[in-house]
């Protein structure tokens, strides 16, 4: 056999690490450089698509039982030095917790910079082991994605690095995620989901960096404090209005409003809370109080957008509010949803600039 | 420093066989380490590239001069400004055809990426030879690859043993 120019080793484990994960298990089957380069596989994706399982496989199938046994050895013959991105989105409901817990260890050391983990579509939640974050590891993570999980830090994390992070259906109160936000100056997103826990929740002004927020579908968050000066995009969606406060320096510039009289409150409220806004977009499913004439301006305001399904009664012109507050204003875009005896009619949308 | 009309500077690299490619230094700096040699101030003669012959380094040549930011009415390079998508569009077509070559030249080719520090080149060598390999048969990959299978059999047995799944 002829041979080709042979590749230095460097080379190789750089276009093994490109392979997707079911790929480079089997290349590491071909000779000791790929095994080599497959132990010490930087990037980690444990899903049913890079397992090559099909997705009607379920959780109580026995074939997502077996493939978690052999994930695990993966993770045993892995000695986790090195691991920089792991996601872990793993269906088998019965045996996860024990196996979880082995590959968080095994994964989460110093040097881990993203850290996905979307253990099950089960109602059970993971106990997630949050004292490994604590412990070095924590230095140098920027991205963290949690799903499904229970995280109850008692101490500061101190997780300096990170830069975003998103909560799904975690179990987490407003003080331990001030504990999982501790000192972490760096962060630039911040997004909750369905964290049912969370009453009150504080972003201090400690996180100068933070850019981009969003909060939905947090049922039982009564009140938001935002304290974080330089936040230009907020992003609330809930079924109810919550207490809004926003600090004096804060330079908010967008803003997504989706909650029941969502029009009226950011007509009432927000000029004098938020005058710096130049992007509004205000989405009320259940409006029942018309917009009030203030005198309270948005001088700056140039893109408004209104969405709403409003009682019989509600005044449309009652709108016309807006524009008397917005000089500025460039784009106009109304959503209108008409609701006769509880079916749609059609959407009506009006345009203009 | 040679310099052409519209003031654009040239940058001379020799290849080790003797030939000689004038190009202009935003091309040449789509190599990281070319880059580096300019920004130190090593580059006033010409940059000799050791280890890539001129029939490899004439392609690469080809392929930065491609995919050199498209420059200003000044002549600055606009190096930050994001591709529109006709002209990502227009690079990939033309990707596709550059890297039609044979197994020897893609592996010249990678090893001179990698060498001169160009991660589209790279990216797009390492990338066409997965997914030549990808759903061949390990004998297949390593007779592509031209590699020895230096298990000794019962450590291939365990190896095996242990990556079973990617083969189901």
């Amino acid at each position: 056999m002829k041979y080709l120019p042979s590749l230095p080793e460097d080379i190789w484990w750089h276009i093994h690490s490109l392979m997707p994960m079911r790929d480079a298990a089997r290349a590491a089957c071909v000779s000791r450089t790929f095994m080599h380069s497959w132990r010490r596989r930087t990037s980690l994706t444990f899903s049913k698509k890079t397992l090559g399982i099909g997705e009607d496989v379920c959780e109580k199938d026995g074939k997502a039982r077996d493939l978690t046994y052999k994930v695990d050895r993966i993770w045993i013959e892995h000695p986790g030095i090195g691991v920089k991105e792991v996601r872990i989105e793993f269906y088998d409901n019965t045996t996860r917790v024990c196996f979880l817990d082995r590959w968080l260890q095994i994964a989460v050391t110093p040097g881990i910079e993203e850290l996905i983990v979307i253990p099950s579509v089960g109602h059970k939640r993971y106990n997630f082991p949050w004292s490994l974050l604590s412990e070095g590891s924590g230095n140098s993570i920027r991205c963290l994605f949690l799903s499904r999980c229970v995280f109850c830090p008692t101490v500061g994390l101190g997780l300096r690095s990170l830069t975003q992070i998103t909560l799904c259906y975690v179990h987490i109160t407003g003080n331990e995620l001030a504990c999982l936000l501790d000192n972490s100056f760096a962060l630039q997103q911040l997004g909750l989901s369905h964290c049912s826990k969370i009453i009150r929740l504080k972003i201090p002004s400690l996180l100068q960096r933070l850019i981009t927020l969003e909060v939905s579908a947090c049922k039982r968050l009564q009140t938001i404090e935002i304290e974080a000066q330089c936040l230009s995009k907020f992003w609330f969606s809930g079924e109810r209005l919550v207490q809004l406060s926003f600090g004096e320096a804060l330079q908010l510039k967008t803003l997504d409003m989706h909650c029941h009289g969502a029009v009226c409150e950011a007509r009432a409220n927000l000029p004098s809370t938020l005058p710096n806004l130049e992007t509004l977009s205000v989405f009320s499913y259940f409006e029942t109080v018309n917009t009030p004439m203030v005198g309270s301006k948005f001088p700056f305001l140039k893109h408004l957008t209104v969405k709403l399904a409003a009682a019989p009664a509600y005044d449309y012109c009652s709108l016309i509010s807006f524009f008397d507050a917005s000089p500025s204003l460039e784009t106009f875009f109304l959503n209108v949803s008409l609701f006769t005896l509880q079916r749609y009619l059609p959407f009506q949308i009006l345009r203009f600039k | 420093m040679a310099t052409r009309e519209a003031g654009k500077k040239m940058i001379m690299l020799k290849s080790p066989d003797g030939m000689e490619f004038e190009v202009e230094e935003a091309v040449a700096m789509e190599s990281q380490t070319i880059r580096k040699m300019i920004e130190d101030d090593c580059a006033d003669t010409a940059i000799l590239i050791p280890n890539i012959n001129s029939k490899i380094l004439s392609r690469v040549i080809e392929y930065c001069n491609k995919h050199v930011p498209t420059t200003g009415a000044t002549g600055a390079a606009a190096s930050d400004t994001v591709a529109p998508a006709a002209l990502a569009e227009d690079l990939k077509i033309w990707d596709a055809e550059f890297i039609k070559v044979n197994r020897a030249t893609r592996f010249d080719l990678i090893q001179a990426a990698s060498y001169l520090n160009i991660k589209g080149l790279l990216d797009l060598t390492s990338q066409t030879t997965i997914d030549t390999i990808s759903d061949n048969s390990l004998e297949e990959i390593r007779s592509f690859l031209s590699t020895k299978n230096d298990y000794l059999p019962e450590e291939e047995q365990t190896i095996r043993r242990e990556n079973q799944w990617a083969f189901q």
